[in-house]
Parts: structure tokens; C-alpha cells; sequence
């Protein structure tokens, strides 16, 4: 094999570097040429120009991979598929309420403001009359707990969410409340519930957290029941996923 | 009686044919045209015929939810086949997340048990599974599928270059275009890629390394 001179040995790395576009036709005519020239007188450059060829010639070769199915019906199948989805997702984020939502509270919601009503009785009962509430009392809005503000100022800051709550269905709320006032009520008892309920030894009563309707104390209504007995035993409290809400036993 | 007229039309007059009429026949054709070409790129970068198949499927929908976006001063098979090969590239990037497949390390010269090595990230001494070695006469089909294992083991860009270039008989620009990098870019991973195949390669291809057993040497 000819040994290229020591000028050409030094191209030999350009050289290389540009056999691949040069087997590939990807070169301009003067890059070729001066290629052509190199490989002419040296014989490194023209084997390694082989060895490419052959791998080249070998990936060239490649059989065709067996196309496993036709996947016209499949494709077909799947657009449907994809077009169906994407009528639905828009139609779901259109109207939440009417689609989806609303099939969730369906049910539970008249049950809701029942609870929410029975959950301002028990609040109002829990607190009237209380003689060991000494907390500085802020006045309550007339409309806030109607059946049980016939009694002397019920000592609760009810916070404005219980306004909104109450006043959708009065008619329920009414029936909710009407057995408030009951004989077996004990007011005594209820500071101990209350403070029981806070975790406090002294609850604050106008404190709003413990007493929005949103976030109700299951154990506070559930022991309001027992106290209270008559006619108010008749409905239950009981939670799922969605929240609390009153079921009629 | 219309499908015998609309299988000669070319990619372009079937889609503007296909926003008109919406027929999907006429969808079907393009697929059905396309299919095998999509099918040996994916098939070829990610070495799998089954996730091959989901990149065809996940192709033409996309094709098909995008058929308003395409304009014909790029072939509907260019555009086909970018499509196709991003989706190659993200099911790569998610195996490699998913470290479904462990990196092998090739080297002919390693020692030690090629199945404690396989997985461990050591370097194993062959590509191919246990069988007839280099030293044997290699069939067309063994031959096959070293070649197309082999492939496996390039770098994502170099394979990608490679696959499109001399499997796919693309051009420089063609593959520049596609890739979305320069043909100077293209030239220099297709020679590298070609090097490290050839090195991959050598031990089973080469005439005097055939004379004895891989293992032995």
C-alpha cells in the first residue's frame, strides 16, 4: 500500500471527515475533486472509503420491516374515538353545573340547607341563654336566626355566610327549626359542648370558625340531638364526599 | 367507482379532496399509503415493532388533527415523517424516564457473564443474544438483526440521522430540514454515527475477526 507523503498524511483527518459526503454525492464539484485526488494517492483514505461503502451498503440492504396489519380501520377508530372525546370535554367545561356538577348534588343539596338550618339551631340553642358566656356579644342581624331571635339576643356573631344560606329555602329551615325551643332543652349543658367542640376551655364566642355553616361540627350537632330529643330526633346528620347534610329518619 | 379515481391522486390533491368532502375513505387512503414507510422509521429508531405500531396509530391522528395546519410547500410525506419522528423522539425521552430499558454499554474486549452484565450499566461483549456467534456464517436474517440491534445502541441524533439518511434514502437538506438543524450538523452526526456503527459492527462483519469466536478475542 502506497504511504501518502507527509503533506498528504496531514489532510488525512480532513479527509475522513468528509468521505461521508463525498460517498453520499453531498459535496460541491471542488470538495470532490480534491477528495478524488487525495484518495488517488493514498491508500488509508481509500480503504477507510471501502469500509464505509460496505457499512453503508449493508444499512442500505435493510429489508423493509413486515408491516404487522393494516392500520387503516385502527387509525379510523381511534380519530372517532378522539373526536368523540373532545365533544364531550368541551360540552363538560361549558356548563360544570348542568353536566357534571350537578348530578353530584343533586340529592344532597335540599338536604344541605336543611343542615345548614339545623346547624344554626343548634348554635343558637347551644348558646341562648348561657350563663357563663361572658364574651363581649356582637349584635345579630334579625333575619340571621328568625325562630330563635324571638328570644332575648342570641349571644352569636353568625357570620354572613349563614345569611346567604338560610334564605334560599326558609320553608325548610322553618321545619328544621320549629322543635328548637323543645322542653329537654338544657342550656347549661351547652357551654361544655361548645368548649368541647373549640377544643378551648373558654370558647370565644364570637369567634365565626367554629360556627360556619361550610365547615360544621359534626359531634356538636350529633350531641345537640341527643340532648334535645323530641322532634328534632327525626332527622339525622350524616356526611359523604360532599359534605354534611340532614336525612329524615 | 370513486375510489378507483381518488388512489391516484397525489397526497395534496387527496387532502384538499378530503376537507372537502370529509370522507374518511379518503383519509384512509393516505394512510394506507404511508403506513409502511412510517411504520420502518419508528420500527427502525425505536427498535420495537409493538411500540412501532402505537407511533402509527399516534401519527396519523395526529395527522388528522393537524390536516388544517398543513400547507403544501412542504410534501405531505416530509411533514408526515417530521411528525412521526417527534413522536419517536418523545416515546424515546420516555423510556429513558421510565428506565424501561437499561443502558447497555458495548465492548467486545469486557469480561465476565454476559447476563450478570445485561442491565447493570456493565459493559457487555454482544449486542446480539446468545446464538450462533460472529465466528459462524452469519444468514441474511442474523445478519439483520445485528445490524438493526446495533442501531439501538447509537446516540438519539446520530440515529436519527443515520436511519433517515441511509435506511430512508433522505438528503442532507431533506434531513436538515426535517431535524431542524443545519446540513453541516447532519453531515457531521451522520459521519459519527457511521464510525461508531462500523466499531459496533467490526467485531462480527470484519473477515478476520470471523475466524474465531467473538468471546476469545
Amino acid at each position: 500500500m502506497e504511504k501518502p507523503s507527509q503533506a498528504r498524511k496531514e489532510d488525512c483527518p480532513q479527509i475522513e471527515e468528509e468521505l461521508d459526503a463525498y460517498l453520499d454525492m453531498e459535496l460541491d464539484d471542488q470538495r470532490a475533486e480534491a477528495i478524488e485526488q487525495h484518495l488517488a494517492v493514498c491508500g488509508d483514505c481509500t480503504g477507510r472509503l471501502e469500509e464505509l461503502s460496505a457499512l453503508v451498503s449493508k444499512l442500505q440492504a435493510l429489508p423493509e420491516p413486515p408491516l404487522p396489519r393494516d392500520f387503516g380501520d385502527l387509525v379510523e377508530a381511534r380519530i372517532k374515538a378522539t373526536e368523540q372525546a373532545q365533544e364531550i370535554a368541551p360540552a363538560e367545561l361549558a356548563a360544570p353545573v348542568q353536566a357534571g356538577t350537578a348530578k353530584v348534588f343533586q340529592f344532597p343539596r335540599p338536604l344541605l340547607v336543611a343542615a345548614a338550618a339545623l346547624a344554626l339551631v343548634v348554635i343558637g340553642a347551644t348558646f341562648f341563654g348561657s350563663p357563663s358566656t361572658k364574651a363581649p356579644i356582637a349584635a345579630v342581624p334579625h333575619k340571621s336566626v328568625p325562630q330563635v331571635a324571638e328570644k332575648p339576643a342570641l349571644p352569636v356573631n353568625v357570620p354572613q355566610a349563614v345569611e346567604h344560606r338560610q334564605e334560599p329555602s326558609p320553608a325548610v329551615a322553618e321545619k328544621a327549626v320549629a322543635p328548637a325551643p323543645a322542653p329537654a332543652f338544657k342550656p347549661s349543658d351547652t357551654p361544655a359542648l361548645v368548649a368541647q367542640s373549640q377544643g378551648k376551655s373558654s370558647p370565644t364566642l364570637t369567634s365565626p370558625a367554629p360556627l360556619a355553616v361550610s365547615q360544621p361540627a359534626p359531634e356538636l350537632i350529633a350531641e345537640y340531638d341527643d340532648i334535645v330529643g323530641d322532634g328534632i330526633d327525626d332527622y339525622g346528620i350524616s356526611t359523604n364526599e360532599d359534605g354534611l347534610y340532614a336525612i329524615k329518619l | 367507482m370513486r375510489m378507483e379515481s381518488t388512489v391516484d391522486l397525489t397526497d395534496e390533491a387527496l387532502i384538499d379532496k378530503y376537507r372537502e368532502e370529509q370522507d374518511m375513505a379518503l383519509f384512509k387512503i393516505l394512510v394506507r399509503r404511508h403506513q409502511g414507510r412510517v411504520f420502518a422509521v419508528a420500527y427502525r429508531l425505536l427498535g420495537s415493532s409493538e411500540e412501532a405500531e402505537e407511533i402509527v396509530q399516534d401519527c396519523f391522528v395526529k395527522v388528522h388533527q393537524n390536516l388544517h395546519k398543513y400547507r403544501a410547500h412542504s410534501t405531505f410525506s416530509s411533514w408526515l415523517l417530521r411528525i412521526c419522528q417527534n413522536l419517536c423522539m418523545d416515546a424515546l425521552r420516555m423510556r429513558h424516564r421510565r428506565k424501561d430499558i437499561a443502558a447497555i454499554s458495548f465492548d467486545p474486549q469486557a469480561q465476565g457473564q454476559e447476563d450478570e452484565n445485561f442491565g447493570s450499566g456493565k459493559p457487555v461483549t454482544q449486542v446480539a443474544d446468545a446464538g450462533p456467534g460472529p465466528s459462524q456464517v452469519l444468514d441474511q436474517e442474523e445478519q439483520t438483526r445485528i445490524i438493526e440491534e446495533s442501531i439501538q445502541l447509537l446516540p438519539e441524533n446520530q440515529k436519527i440521522v443515520l436511519v433517515l439518511h441511509d435506511i430512508q434514502g433522505l438528503s442532507y437538506q431533506q434531513i436538515a430540514d426535517q431535524v431542524g438543524t443545519s446540513i453541516g450538523t447532519v453531515r457531521s452526526r451522520l459521519h459519527y454515527g457511521r464510525l461508531k456503527l462500523k466499531e459496533i459492527l467490526d467485531p462480527y462483519f470484519s473477515p478476520e475477526n470471523r475466524t474465531q469466536p467473538l468471546k476469545s478475542r
